[in-house]
């Protein structure tokens, strides 16, 4: 995973907090529409592929298909789930739950990404050792 | 779907100057476009206002195409080109509705989005279309995004619509590439998709087959790109984008299964046993029993809805139809409407040119079929013929014109296969190729571009009629097609005076109005139209009125100044004379409810009144009885 990717993956994680903050507080409708479309149609769909797909394996043209595709499929999925379940669809359970899939994602591809390094580092480790 | 990605990539530079010249062709077309927006809805002349749109849809669809089928492009400026253009023909529907919803699909799922909105849960009775409320994908990831953005639900959905079409248009390109192994053929494929009939104005609607399709394209997309990665996470994606699909739409639900089940069958025969085979043979299975299982324990009314109401008519015509024992319906008319003859012209070329294109299309996908998706994309290419006879019954023509919408997705990989140099995509630069099928120089693709634009336009003139092109004036004279200021605030009327939920009966397009601008329960198409028809107040109009439960009538008095426009009525399809009026609806008819005591004339404004008939329903107050009141007699 590159620099870049891993400051794209910090991003979508305050995307996700700043969404489920403002679904708790009072704010200009203005402040909301931005991270609002990004928490429903991009952030949660980024993570989601970044811990699923290791990053070389999707080309620029390909990584924002597959965001944007991801994240619609969890939105939607995600909005029909809560709508059915007793909680029902709020501000705040949509933005709750759409977080917290970004944070997850998020926590897990570094997580998958660093177990891969050191897998890699040990292995070079070895290599040079024999 | 199979191998990697490298060898599809060209040398190619991406070009900055042809992708700043082709956006600028988009924005010079778009403007054209909403110019003739702008003048019809201003009530100039409307087929002046038609030739400006014809331009701009032109000059948007022209430069695209011919770059996008020039050789030597790159891979990601192609992509790029596609997706600009499915992004600016989905604003071409835009700029003829910029302030609300217009085509009656909307307002179906505008309903479901209120009712989710106002009781945050699902399955609220949908007066307009009852089946809809139990495929809520789309209603409840629109009022997801209302609730998180604050926009109305008319802007959140045109986000919706507008990004799922970016997500569509790249995720067949990327497809099209893949079952084609070239970006060019990707090209043909994604332009020829772009000129089926529904592409331009139904596929960008809000509506729920919008999102599923996308949805559909993007699982499919992703399974067979993420099919060498190991481990069950993509795997786990593909699932609940099948799940999503499933709780959106219904016939997208059954078209992906199909699609899946004949991907693992081409592979069956074609490759030998693989993890990634057995994966497409899971998600094809899963798929079908999750759709199966929600269309028949779950969305009970879609059955009626899809068999009783639409599928089966559209055959047993198109059956009649095929054995003599009705003739063809007369093409281009509608409700007295007559296209121009060279929107005819246009649509006949455009369906010979692709039925001609068709068979060197199967010739190079035959050339191909070592490859287990091309014989998916022959065998959806060719039901494309048999897609166009149900066309020619009045039942069967949304039945011909919805498949479009997936029968363009495998014709487009056919086709697109004559945009490739076979030669040189063989690594044979120095041999002369023994048949070159495809295209290859600079004339060849002028003509390409020349017959794909026949093709866009001509069938365009198929799926939309001429009449609704571009935005209705602001004051029709005859029957409107577009719901009208007057019914709106009609319906915000009734809302605020009369309560939510209440059964009105009116005609077909103020139903519209009155369920989404008024929260109301419009009584079905059927129950309205015997209310309506009934030349007295006497006879059978009181039974009529208590048996549909009907609280409130709303008269729309400019059915008495036009026939109605496409579908060719004004209540129901079965309502005396439906698709075949000679006169406007009879005045007489409407002012029998002006003179009796037991209907009450509680709002009237401009061409709308809105009678409250409780009195009838509940059985207080004959009207057989009850002396006429005096009335006024009222001229309009």
């Amino acid at each position: 995973m590159t620099r870049i990717h891993y400051f794209l993956l910090v991003v979508s994680c305050a995307v996700g907090v700043l969404s489920v903050a403002m679904s708790e507080f009072v704010a200009p409708q203005i402040v909301r529409v931005a991270p609002g479309l990004l928490i429903a149609f991009i952030v949660p769909g980024f993570a989601l592929v970044s811990a699923v797909i290791p990053s070389r394996q999707f080309s620029p043209g390909e990584y924002l298909p597959a965001s944007v595709g991801a994240s619609v499929v969890l939105s939607t999925t995600a909005a029909v789930a809560l709508a059915a379940a007793p909680v029902g669809l709020t501000r705040l359970s949509f933005s709750l739950v759409l977080g917290s899939c970004t944070l997850i994602f998020s926590i897990l591809a570094a997580w998958r990404d660093r177990l891969k390094r050191s897998a890699t580092k040990r292995e070079g480790a070895l290599r040079q050792h024999e | 779907m199979i191998g990697p990605v490298s060898f599809l990539q060209s040398d190619a530079r991406f070009s900055r100057l042809w992708t700043c010249l082709v956006t600028a062709s988009l924005g010079v077309g778009l403007a054209l476009v909403d110019v003739a927006d702008i003048e019809s809805r201003r009530g100039y002349d409307y087929t002046r206002s038609t030739y400006f749109f014809w331009a701009g849809v032109s000059i948007i669809f022209v430069p695209a195409a011919l770059r996008l089928l020039m050789k030597d492009v790159n891979r990601r400026e192609r992509l790029t080109l596609v997706v600009l253009l499915g992004l600016s023909l989905f604003l071409v529907k835009f700029l003829g509705s910029p302030s609300a919803f217009t085509f009656s699909d909307e307002y179906v799922h505008l309903r479901n989005t209120q009712d989710i909105l106002r009781t945050h849960h699902l399955f609220s009775y949908n007066p307009l279309l009852p089946t809809a409320a139990y495929y809520p994908g789309l209603a409840a990831f629109t009022a997801g995004v209302v609730s998180l953005t604050g926009l109305s639900p008319f802007a959140s959905g045109l986000v919706v619509i507008g990004v799922v079409r970016v997500l569509f248009v790249a995720c067949l390109f990327l497809i099209a590439e893949r079952v084609t192994s070239s970006d060019r053929a990707a090209a043909g494929a994604s332009l020829v998709y772009a000129a089926n009939p529904m592409f331009l104005f139904w596929s960008a609607a809000f509506s729920y087959e919008n999102l599923a399709l996308p949805i559909a394209a993007f699982t499919i997309w992703w399974l067979g790109r993420t099919r060498q990665v190991k481990g069950w996470a993509p795997l786990a994606v593909s699932i609940v984008a099948i799940f999503a699909v499933t709780l959106t739409h219904h016939v997208v639900g059954f078209c992906l299964s199909a699609l899946l089940g004949a991907w693992w069958l081409a592979e069956r025969f074609a490759r030998p046993p693989s993890r990634a085979r057995r994966d497409v043979g899971i998600m094809a299975l899963l798929s079908t029993t999750t759709t199966l299982t929600w269309f028949f324990l779950v969305a009970r009314p879609a059955q009626t809805y899809l068999f009783t109401n639409n599928i089966l008519p559209a055959i047993r015509q198109t059956v009649s139809l095929v054995l003599g024992h009705i003739s063809p319906r007369h093409l281009y008319t509608s409700g007295g409407f007559a296209s121009p003859e060279w929107e005819v012209m246009a649509g006949f070329a455009a369906i010979g040119v692709l039925l001609l294109a068709l068979l060197p299309g199967l010739y190079l996908a035959w050339r191909h079929r070592n490859r287990p998706p091309i014989w998916v994309a022959i065998g959806v290419a060719i039901l494309f013929p048999l897609s166009l006879v149900p066309r020619l019954v009045p039942e069967g023509v949304d039945i011909s014109g919805r498949s479009s919408e997936y029968i363009f997705a495998g014709l487009g990989c056919v086709l697109g296969l004559l945009a490739t140099d076979h030669a040189r995509r063989r690594g044979r630069k120095h041999e002369r190729p023994t048949a070159r099928v495809g295209i290859v120089g600079w004339k060849r693709t002028a003509l390409a571009t020349v017959l794909l634009t026949v093709v866009f336009i001509g069938e365009i003139t198929v799926g939309t009629p001429s009449y609704e092109l571009v935005s209705e004036t602001t004051h029709p004279h005859g029957y409107p097609w577009l719901i009208q200021p007057d019914a709106i605030a009609a319906s915000k009327w009734a809302r605020d005076h009369l309560g939510i939920e209440q059964r009105f009966a009116s005609d077909r397009l103020d139903s519209l109005a009155l369920a989404t601008y008024g929260l109301q329960n419009p009584v079905t198409e059927d129950n309205a139209w015997p209310t309506f028809f009934a030349t007295s107040i006497r006879g059978t109009l009181v039974r009529d009125i208590k048996s549909a439960r009907i609280h409130f009538l709303l008269v729309n008095w400019q059915m008495t100044h036009g026939f109605p426009p496409s579908p060719g009525y004004y209540f129901s399809p079965h309502e005396p004379g439906a698709r075949e009026y000679k006169n406007p609806f009879p005045s007489a008819a409407l002012r029998k409810f002006d003179f009796n005591l037991c209907i009450n004339l509680v709002y009237h404004r401009a061409y709308i009144d809105i009678f409250n008939v409780t009195r009838i329903e509940n059985g207080s107050c004959s009207p057989i009885t009850a002396s006429p009141v005096i009335a006024k007699v009222r001229i309009r």
